[in-house]
């Protein structure tokens, strides 16, 4: 900063604007925080997936690959694009850490599963699983 | 008679007849107000900022961010609705003018625009590239890098205007203000002279000169400026329609008669207009406006194209047969094809016909500047399916992704729980509205481009018409194809 005072005043400002910029841009969060102690795998019926209606289940285990038990797990999924609403599912557990039941995609593209629940423990868990390119009918 | 006077402008209405928005109670008297672009800046400003601040700290999922969802569904949308129902009242409002407009209260640029760049190249190519970008980093469904963009244009519109005189920023480098620029040509509303008498007995010129302090023994562009002409170099009584006016409203507040006005007018007329227009020449003289016109028109179809699943399989045909590997690539030949070599190849194919059918003697270039310039409503038109698709299908998620945010920041839900089925208007009911906005654009070129016709080549206006009827034509059956194909939006691309 010491030669800030020999900068003329326009300088000056293009300085402290740059360095601004540069600041912010230093900042990418990561683009997915999977931060969940529980990991997810979905099946599909038909696979790979279509607009419309499809069959689901997920299988969720544990960090150390026991698989996790709860009553039944939320479901949303959601595109990409800014501007498309989310769609839900509730899936109701079909023993050994398996899940099932349906959701509606409603546009072809890549969608993205946020799955959560609470384990017979009750601790919370939420974990992310990609669908990339939902067939168009 | 001659068929360049068969055709000339109708005379305008007397001022008093044309609808005049600063006449209307309220409004008026509000867009007279002196502060009244800065009341408008401020609160889009502070929005901006949220924006910024959601897109870089929030979660990074489009849906729920703020930053994208404003940017990409609401602010685009908006802009052409807007463009289409009444004018360039974005550009009036944008908030990247306020920052650089607080700087010269303290620091006066020294510099003029390098004459090179006096052009609009660097804009026709940076909106290209916004285009490219778009696509290539998946902006729609980045928000970090959505922040980033917006971040990037204060500083470009900051560093610009800091250093260099004038609005040389909008004139030049803005492409969101090129894209108004061209799209404002369709709208309704011109800022325009009242009574064109009472300009040619004016001796101050306020309206491009500006009003400075009075100060004896201080040279007069040494002294203090009170009131701004207009930055963007165009003087009233010569102005011509829209092209590079942002409403900034400047003239208005300059103007010592109280002589202009925000006035009715035809939509697209002034895209047929020929001769001198005030700080912009001859269009039919202008290659750089031509460019800008070309990556408009093409950018709109491609722009759309680049949402549906057969864009996909076009991807991976031209990986295949060329060995290219990776997004960038493959896109970049798109976009060159798509920008380049598929306008180069029509646009002088029709006026090559064009000149046959009539006989003229004009070169290739001016007739391509002169017709290529009517296929800004078939553009325009898609441009509106496009954004207004996205707009009227998603309009209602900012409430939730507002009310989902102010949770997330507070710990408090003080504005509701999230209401996540909030969307918009079922596709099947705006297909049909995409539809009639693609089928107004056509028919605006097919009007426009007829009376473009008739100005220069007279009775042989259909043949000399035919060709450029045929490109809009092209371009309205592909754009209706387009948005006839189910959205198909994927952040994958897979080579190969």
């Amino acid at each position: 900063m010491l030669f800030l005072p020999t900068l003329s005043a326009t300088g000056r400002l293009a300085f402290l604007a740059a360095t601004a910029v540069l600041l912010a841009s230093g900042c990418r969060p990561k683009l997915s925080s999977d931060t969940s102690w529980a990991h997810a795998a979905a099946e599909f019926a038909p696979n790979p997936p279509a607009v419309g209606r499809a069959g689901l289940v997920i299988g969720i285990k544990d960090g150390s690959g026991a698989p996790v038990t709860a009553p039944y797990v939320q479901v949303e999924g959601d595109m990409g694009h800014a501007g498309m609403k989310p769609v839900f599912a509730v899936l109701k557990a079909a023993g050994h850490g398996r899940y099932e039941g349906a959701i509606d995609f409603d546009m072809g593209g890549d969608w993205s599963l946020l799955i959560s629940g609470t384990d017979s423990s009750g601790r919370a868990f939420s974990t992310r699983v990609d669908v990339p390119g939902v067939r168009d009918r | 008679m001659n068929a360049a006077a068969q055709t000339a402008p109708r005379p305008r209405p007397a001022a008093s007849d044309r609808f005049d928005l600063l006449r209307v109670p309220v409004i008026g008297r509000f867009l007279r107000w002196r502060w009244a672009r800065m009341a408008v800046q401020g609160p889009v400003l502070v929005l901006s900022a949220i924006m910024i601040a959601h897109a870089i700290f929030g979660p990074q999922l489009a849906p729920k961010n703020l930053g994208a969802l404003l940017t990409w569904v609401h602010f685009r949308g908006l802009v052409v609705l807007f463009l289409l129902l009444g004018g360039n009242f974005f550009c009036m409002a944008c908030p990247f003018m306020l920052p650089r407009d607080l700087a010269r209260r303290w620091v006066q640029p020294r510099w003029a625009w390098p004459k090179f760049l006096r052009t609009k190249w660097p804009a026709a190519i940076l909106f290209a590239g916004i285009l490219f970008t778009y696509e290539w980093a998946s902006l729609w469904s980045d928000p970090w890098a959505t922040g980033m963009l917006i971040i990037g244009y204060f500083a470009a519109a900051f560093f610009v205007d800091v250093f260099f005189k004038k609005a040389s920023f909008c004139k030049y480098v803005c492409p969101v203000g090129q894209f108004n620029f061209l799209g404002s040509t369709l709208s309704p509303l011109e800022v325009a002279v009242r009574e064109p008498g009472v300009c040619a007995d004016c001796r101050t010129k306020d309206c491009i000169a500006g009003r400075r302090e009075t100060g004896e023994g201080i040279p007069p562009l040494q002294r203090r400026i009170i009131q701004r002409g207009c930055e963007l170099e165009l003087f009233q009584p010569r102005k011509v329609g829209n092209l590079d006016c942002t409403f900034c409203m400047d003239c208005v507040h300059a103007c010592p008669h109280d002589n202009v006005g925000i006035m009715a007018r035809l939509p697209g007329e002034e895209i047929a207009a020929t001769g001198e227009r005030s700080g912009i020449g001859d269009l039919d003289g202008r290659g750089d406006w031509t460019a800008l016109v070309v990556v408009f028109v093409f950018g709109a179809v491609l722009n759309a194209f680049a949402m549906i699943s057969p864009v996909y399989a076009l991807e991976r045909l031209l990986s295949r047969v060329t060995g290219l590997g990776g997004r960038g690539p493959v896109l970049a030949l798109l976009f060159g094809f798509a920008l380049v070599v598929e306008p180069a190849v029509l646009l002088c194919g029709a006026a090559w016909m064009t000149r046959r059918a009539c006989g003229s003697t004009d070169g290739l270039s001016a007739i391509i500047n002169r017709y290529a310039r009517t296929l800004v409503p078939t553009g325009f038109g898609v441009w509106l399916a496009h954004y207004g698709f996205h707009f009227l299908t998603g309009a209602l998620t900012v409430i939730p992704v507002a009310q989902y945010a102010a949770e997330m920041a507070t710990g408090h839900a003080f504005l509701g729980m999230p209401q996540w089925q909030l969307g918009g208007m079922p596709v099947a009911y705006v297909y049909p509205i995409e539809l009639g906005f693609i089928t107004v654009g056509f028919l605006g070129s097919l009007a426009v481009g007829w009376l473009t016709a008739r100005r220069h080549a007279g009775i042989r206006a259909i043949p000399a018409l035919a060709p450029w009827a045929a490109i809009a034509l092209i371009l309205f059956l592909v754009a209706c194809w387009t948005m006839s194909q189910p959205m198909d939006m994927r952040v994958t691309f897979i080579a190969n």
